[in-house]
This record gives C-alpha cells, structure tokens and sequence, in this order.
C-alpha cells in the first residue's frame, strides 16, 4: 500500500480490479440487476445512480470515469449493504465501492463532510471529541468524565498511511479557492 | 438474576463511540444503567474514533484498518471482550478484525506500524453489539427478570440500522436481511412491536452528507411507512440512526411540510425505563423530540 501510493491511482485501481481476488469477485457480474433492484437510492433517483453501473464500468476499464468525473456519482451510496447481501454471484460490491472512493479521495473527489471529519480524528484522535458543553451535561448525568485518548500516537499511526497526504493537499486546495 | 444468564462473563470494555460520548451522552447514562442491573462491569478505555465506517473507511482504508485495529489492541492488553453502543463501532472493529485474518498483506502492515508505536494486535479481541450481548448471551429470560415496569400497551417500532447486521459475513449476528432481536427485546419488556413496510430503509444518514435531495424522499417514505403503522415511538441502537430520525422529521417538515412527531428512543431507554429508572434518570428531557408527555401517560416518571 505504502508503495501504490506513488503510482497513478487510476492505474492502481485498474491493477485492483483485474489482477487480484476482488478482480476475480467482479468479474463473476453477470449483470442481472438485482442489486439496482433491491438499491434504494436507485429507487429514489430512477436509476441515475445505480449498482449495477458501477460494476460494470468497474469491470470494463473506466475507472477514470468513475473517480474523476463521479459518473454515477459513488458517494451518493448510503452504504446500507442491501446489494452486497443480495448479489446472486458474491460480487463483492462493498469492497469495489470503497476502492473507488479512497481513488476518488486521492483525488479530492469526496464530499467536504468526509474529509473534515478524517481531520477531526487528526487533530483530536476522534470524529466527534469532546465539548465543554457536553462533559458539563455529562456530569449532570452523573457520567465518568469522557476517556481521553492518546492523540499524539493516532497522529504518528495516520502519518504512516496516505491520508495525511490528502489532507494536507485538500487542506492547500481550501486556502487557494478561499483567497481566490 | 446473574443464574439466569447464559455467560459467565461479566466485564466488558466500553465502547461508547464518540458521537454518543461527546453528542448524546444520556444514551450512555441508560446503557450503563441496563448492564449495571444485569450485574456486568463496564471498563472505560482511551479508545480513539472507532474509526467511522463511512467517514473514514472512505477516504483511507489504510488508516481505518490501522485505528481500528488500534483500539482492539487496547483491549487485547486488557482481555476483556468489547461491548459497542453503535452500529457503526460494531461494523468497524469487528471488520477490522475480519480482514485482518484474510489479508495476509494487510495484516503485516498494520501490525508493523502499530508495534513502531508499542501496540500489540494479534486479532484476539471479541467485539459485541450491545444488543447482540443482551440477546444471545445475557438472553430474554434474564432481561424479562429485571423488568418491574413493563411498557404494556406502548406501540414501539424499530429501525435496526443497516451495520448492525451487514456485511453479513463480517457482522455474523441476527438474520442480517431481517433483523429481530431488538423487537425480542422490546416484546421481553412488554411493549407491543410494530412492524412496517419500510423498516428496512436506511436512515441515509451517509447519503444525506452528499445528496440531500434523495437522502429526504427516502426519509418521506420511511415516516410516511412508520405513521401509516400507527407506532408510538421509534426503537433505535445506533447513535447515526439516532440523530438522523430526530433530525429528519425537522427536514420533513421545511421540504414536503410534512408533520411527524414521533419521539425517538434508545432500546436501552426504554430497557432502564422498564428497569425501574426516572425519566430524570436517564435524561429524557434531552430528546430533541420529547418523549416525556406520552410516557407520563402510560405511568411513567
Ligand atoms: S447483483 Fe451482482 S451479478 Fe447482478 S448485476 Fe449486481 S453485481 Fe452483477
Ligand atoms: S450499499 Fe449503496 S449501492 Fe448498495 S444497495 Fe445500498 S445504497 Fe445501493
């Protein structure tokens, strides 16, 4: 990982998706649909995001397409995993679903949410960390202070991994279109 | 009480994650309550973000493994089996675990980078759904034994939350496309389930963070499924789905003006409610949409 981390992530996600055990689980799809059937967010959007389309175009080379110009936009799954248990073939869906977003990520085709929340866990070893406010309340409810964590070690373990670099990057990207 | 139950384990690590211990602690406060009556230990760790499944499995994979397999090495050191409030901490740790033991690649990496910050990960540590510990090992019987409220004639619905259960063959608990053992729960404290069409619709909360417009027509379905139903309150156990079903009957209103008032609540409220404890308790009055009217109704304090 540290390695494909220097090589084109379109040409690492294609590597991914041909060579490997998740290249082989992809290339069971044989199309039937029933995972954009059982889908809700192909439901609520007719189609215009559906699973099956991704697999395919997964399966057929368009990972450029998928992670640079989101079309189907991946991030529009809500993660529910419907499609992943309903596969008749054991593509695994939910698997293809994250490598294209982490390539997506690389990037900074991914929603501001998701991101800011990877930096909270940067900066504060947890998404969501603790408030004045809510250790007050916390007290009124006669709760144990919030357990603190070690963020200095978190910080090293994410320094280790390819996420540092993208924040830093989408971090710049920020400051450029805010001064603009 | 502690006969009747079917395990002998009785200490548990906490894992409250960091959206109920830093957002919505009174859902913590009725958690404590329920396992303290069924006489278990809660262990409170220096966990850090379990890490989110969605946020942060999304944007690195690697960093998700490693965190994840972070906070499984603390409790490896302490050998207790982890006990989860949320089904996004569930998923996390106990995905974590399973692909540490099918990726032989993977494993050596993040076993490497944690001892370069002295943690040991063997992939030992068992992860539990706070619902899955009460209903597969503490069992209905002894939970049955507890209750001295019995919530008779409440009609209680239940949204279970997609990562509770699936990926199944990660999750390995309930019947991953129809899930139960929360209505088991809710029966054993003698509430009456309702069940509703749409009770296996995502609370999109993931989708909302990118697409507001689908994530709200999925939500009308699922309220408009859930009044059709006639159910008084909404059973839930997991914080994401917490917040979202609070949160989206706002959002119902401002797109479709359309009104839902149901009250939203933890399995383990309503548990330490039929346990004995106040609303006071177990801070009901933070409820963005107040259950206290309709309980008092129904005798409660
Ligand atoms: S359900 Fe499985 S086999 Fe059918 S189209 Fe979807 S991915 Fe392909
Ligand atoms: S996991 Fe995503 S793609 Fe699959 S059914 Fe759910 S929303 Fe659709």
């Amino acid at each position: 990982m540290e390695k494909m981390e220097k090589l084109n992530p379109i040409v690492a996600l294609h590597d991914e998706f041909t060579d490997t055990e998740l290249g082989i689980s992809l290339n069971l799809c044989y199309n039937c649909s029933t995972c954009s059937t059982i889908c809700p967010v192909a439901l609520e959007t007719e189609g215009n995001f559906n699973p099956r389309s991704i697999i395919l175009l997964a399966n057929f080379g368009y990972e450029e397409r998928l992670i640079k110009d989101l079309k189907p936009n991946v991030w529009d799954c809500t993660m529910c995993e419907l499609c992943q248990e309903a596969c008749p073939e054991g593509v695994n869906l939910h698997e293809v679903f994250l490598r294209i977003k982490n390539a997506s990520a690389s990037y900074h085709n991914i929603p501001k949410s998701y991101t800011s929340e990877t930096n909270q866990v940067y900066l504060y070893g947890k998404a969501v960390p603790s408030q004045p406010v809510i250790e007050k309340r916390r007290e009124q409810l006669g709760l144990p202070k919030s357990p603190d964590t070690e963020v200095e070690e978190i910080r090293k373990l994410m320094g280790m991994t390819p996420v540092e670099k993208i924040l830093k990057e989408i971090e710049k990207l920020e400051k450029q279109t805010e001064e603009k | 009480m502690a006969s009747d139950s079917k395990s002998d384990i009785k200490d548990y690590d906490l894992f409250a994650g960091c959206t109920i211990q830093n957002r919505i602690p009174f859902l913590e406060k009725s958690a404590r309550i329920v396992f303290e009556k069924l006489g278990f230990t809660l262990h409170d760790k220096s966990y850090g973000c379990c890490p989110d499944p969605v946020g942060v499995m999304s944007t690195d994979y690697q960093t998700w493994l490693t965190l994840g397999a972070r906070n499984l090495a603390l409790s490896e050191k302490s050998n207790h089996p982890i006990v989860s409030l949320c089904n996004g901490c569930t998923e996390t740790l106990k995905a974590v675990n399973y692909e540490l033991k099918h990726k032989k690649e993977d494993f050596d990496a993040v076993k490497k980078r944690l001892e370069s910050v002295g943690r040991t990960y063997s992939g030992t540590t068992q992860v539990k759904h706070f619902i899955e510990l009460l209903h597969e090992d503490i069992g209905l019987e002894a939970i049955i034994a507890l209750v001295i409220k019995p919530l008779t004639g409440l009609k209680i619905t239940t949204h279970v939350g997609c990562h509770y259960s699936r990926p199944s063959e990660m999750m390995q608990v309930d019947d991953a496309m129809n899930p139960r053992f929360p209505a088991d729960i809710l029966e054993a404290l003698g509430a009456t389930h309702i069940d509703y069409e749409e009770a296996n619709l995502c609370c999109t909360s993931a989708l909302a963070r990118n697409n507001e417009e689908a994530s709200n027509g999925l939500m009308r379905r699922k309220y408009q499924s859930i009044l059709d139903s006639g159910a008084q309150i909404i059973a839930v156990n997991c914080p994401s789905c917490y917040q979202q079903l609070e949160v989206g009957q706002r959002s119902m209103k401002k797109a479709f003006d359309m009104v839902v008032k149901i009250p939203v609540l933890y399995i383990t409220e309503l548990m330490a409610l039929a346990f004995g404890a106040s609303m006071n308790d177990i801070g009901l009055k933070f409820h963005q949409i107040k259950p206290i009217k309709l309980l008092k109704e129904f005798g409660f304090e």
